[in-house]
């Protein structure tokens, strides 16, 4: 007996030319097709633009068996709708093949199909059967479908009369009782409330332990690390890394770093308030992260600023203030630097933040810069707003993930008189880029 | 379809561009879901309407008086003999169930974008489940056609045996034509507006309102080039028994065939993007 799901060097290449033409005009085909011919020689001769080109998926290859629960983890854009929608069969593969054995279901599909003008008893089966159930199948199952969702008594009344609330019950019953060989769950699409999530995890689970293959998506490492004991980590269209959970998400965190810092960013390419350009005799140019050890950040750990400033004239007493927010927005913790000084020209200062004392997680950090500080009247001359993710992870590697959702009571830490030595001064702009 | 056959079922998914005959077979195994959306779509037609069903009966009745009166009696066309309304009936009740077939396998892809975008089933089934919807309205057609002949002392004969025949044909050009377009519609909107000009323009070129014998004899054979004029000749033969012209047929069905095959090849070629570009 094969494996459920076998993909072989699996790949979607989408041409964002070709794309965008698809959506033209009859007319304007018409006249491509004139140009056609031209093309297709150039693109023997190998001139496609390979900007236009785009692999949302390559090479990805990997195998599941029966009973398995597999997590699927990555950046926005790494590939993981492309991937979901080539197993369930919405869109080819450009390259490569799947092969898979038996039926695929995903909760997801909760009330698709459903028509409002039918009853909830008519859409029961027209849903069911969008889904992959037979007909026999669904009426074996009617009653405890029915029972599941606590509908009965709106049955025989058009679904169009029915609470939102009321077709996602009905909606999930027949998709939970749907029991497909594969189901695939896509918890970032995944809508609904807590409540809702929470049932479908739970019969993920259920699903698992029948022996049936399920394929997880998620955003959320605590959700994979508690449901799921292997992982692919999707990077950039190709699978980073295949196995164990734990390791898996040690991955994720470290691409997520290195993708938001590697090495020195100009600040135009970094969310900022524009307000402040300009207006001022210095502001910030490069902004870098350097991290005390590895990529992340260690709860209760240290790390680094570095930020390239350009003055017109020498600036007395200036400061750094930063804060870093939760994903909600709030924050979490705030500090302002010493005051110092630099010289007309463009100089490069390291900020030092030590006792990073956050809950592991996600984060995202602003920066100001300006004069003044807690006691008197703050100027700002410059601000990088909501830039990066600052990835904090637990203390050390195999102790329980120290996660979940902390109810702040208290307001953010203040870290003051923050320390800021100025690496270089006075650089030449030639040497931009060369700083460190 | 059991379901046990489903589950050790295996499944490839690649690149690789399978044949009609494949198509038709996964087509088959997914039958009953091509059922299940047919069924929807005649459950839902007559929903909210005060006359309900009666619509079936009113729409080719009305047809059929309106083109009695400005056809028959104002342009006095020749109907062979035959009353001019039981003449017109029997080629409007091919002509009605093509015309709704054809929009209603056009507009079958982007009706069901959202299923397109989220779960898998072969494409194929949406054209031929949305001509099977309009079958119904057919039929009902037919038990109209039984009274009028009733009322025109038309007696039937065994060749009545033939009109099913004549409207598979029309369901043959209605899912060639119509799959065509409801690929094309997917990715040019462009022939959304074509479809109502079209079938407007189409009603024309066929022998409904005139007979077959108005087109000048060298002429005959081209007319026959639109299946739906054999259809409608066929249908004649059946309730009117007037005469049809083999060769003609011959030249219309091969059409017809021709038709459903290039139709449903470019639509299975466009639909390999379908999630893509829908």
């Amino acid at each position: 007996m094969s494996l459920p799901v076998v993909a072989e060097n699996v790949g979607k290449e989408y041409i964002l030319g070709q794309q965008a033409s698809r959506t033209a005009t009859f007319v304007e085909a018409l006249s491509g097709a004139l140009r056609e011919p031209l093309q297709r020689l150039k693109r023997l001769r190998g001139e496609v633009d390979p900007s236009q080109r785009f692999w949302a998926i390559k090479d990805a290859s990997f195998e599941v068996r029966e009973g398995d629960v597999l997590g699927i983890i990555g950046r926005n854009g790494a590939g993981k709708s492309t991937l979901l929608k080539i197993l369930s069969r919405i869109t080819l593969p450009t390259e490569g093949r799947v092969r898979l054995r038996g039926r695929v279901g995903s909760l997801l599909e909760v009330g698709t199909g459903f028509h409002p003008e039918l009853t909830g008893r008519e859409n029961v089966f027209l849903n069911g059967a969008i889904l992959g159930m037979t007909q026999r199948e669904i009426k074996a199952r009617f009653d405890e479908i029915v029972e599941y969702s606590g509908v009965e008594k709106f049955l025989d009344t058009p679904v169009k009369h029915y609470s939102s609330g009321m077709k996602v019950r009905l909606g999930f019953s027949v998709a939970a009782h749907f029991e497909p060989e594969i189901l695939i769950i896509d918890e970032v699409l995944a809508v609904g409330d807590a409540a809702f999530q929470k049932k479908c995890l739970g019969k993920m689970q259920d699903v698992a332990q029948g022996g049936r293959t399920v394929l997880f998506v998620s955003h959320s490492m605590n959700a994979v690390a508690q449901l799921t004991r292997r992982c692919l980590l999707l990077d950039g269209g190709r699978i980073a890394f295949d196995g164990p959970t734990d390791q898996a998400i040690q991955h994720y965190i470290g691409t997520k770093v290195a993708h938001m810092w590697n090495g020195r960013m100009p600040t135009k390419d970094i969310a900022c308030d524009a307000r402040f350009r300009g207006n001022f005799p210095a502001w910030m140019t490069e902004l870098g992260l350097g991290v005390g050890q590895g990529e992340e950040v260690p709860m209760g750990g240290a790390f680094k600023l570095e930020v390239a400033i350009e003055a017109h004239a020498a600036c007395e007493g200036l400061r750094f203030a930063w804060t870093v927010n939760t994903p909600a927005g709030q924050p979490a913790l705030t500090g302002i630097s010493k005051p110092f000084d630099v010289p007309a020209g463009k100089s490069v200062c390291e900020v030092q933040i030590d006792h990073v004392n956050l809950v592991p997680g996600e984060y995202d950090m602003s920066l100001h810069f300006g004069t003044g500080g807690l006691a008197e009247a703050r100027s700002e001359w410059d601000c990088l707003v909501g830039f990066g993710h600052l990835a904090i992870t637990e203390r050390d590697a195999g102790r329980t993930v120290f996660a979940g959702h902390w109810d702040r009571r208290f307001g953010p830490t203040i870290h003051e008189h923050v320390r800021v030595r100025l690496t270089a001064a006075n650089v030449s702009t030639k040497k931009e880029g060369e700083l460190t | 379809m059991d379901q046990h056959v489903l589950a050790q079922q295996e499944v490839i998914i690649d690149g690789r561009s399978r044949g009609l005959i494949e198509h038709l077979g996964e087509v088959l195994r997914y039958r009953e879901l091509l059922l299940v959306f047919a069924a929807r779509d005649v459950a839902v037609r007559y929903k909210q309407t005060v006359l309900g069903a009666a619509w079936a009966i009113l729409q080719p009745l009305v047809t059929m008086i309106v083109f009695s009166i400005v056809f028959g009696r104002l342009a006095k066309i020749d109907s062979n003999g035959y009353p001019y309304s039981i003449f017109v009936f029997s080629g409007l009740l091919g002509w009605i169930f093509f015309s709704s077939a054809l929009s209603a396998t056009m507009n079958s892809v982007l009706k069901h974008a959202h299923l397109i975008n989220k779960v898998y089933f072969p494409r194929l089934i949406l054209p031929f489940s949305a001509v099977g919807s309009t079958l119904l309205d057919c039929m009902i057609s037919f038990g109209l056609l039984f009274v009028l002949m009733a009322w025109y002392g038309v007696m039937p004969s065994p060749s009545l045996l033939l009109a099913p025949v004549a409207i598979l044909f029309a369901a043959i050009t209605a899912i060639g034509a119509g799959s065509l377009l409801a690929a094309l519609v997917v990715t040019y909107r462009d022939f959304a507006h074509v479809q109502a000009f079209l079938v407007y323009l189409w009603l024309f070129v066929t022998p409904v309102i005139y007979p077959v014998s108005y087109v000048d004899a060298g002429w005959r054979h081209l007319a026959y080039l639109n299946p739906m004029t054999g259809v409608v000749d066929l249908l004649r033969f059946a309730i009117l028994k007037i005469s049809p012209d083999p060769q003609g047929l011959a030249i219309s069905a091969a059409t017809a065939l021709v038709l459903l095959v290039a139709g449903t090849q470019y639509f299975l070629r466009m639909e390999r993007r379908f999630a893509d570009v829908i």
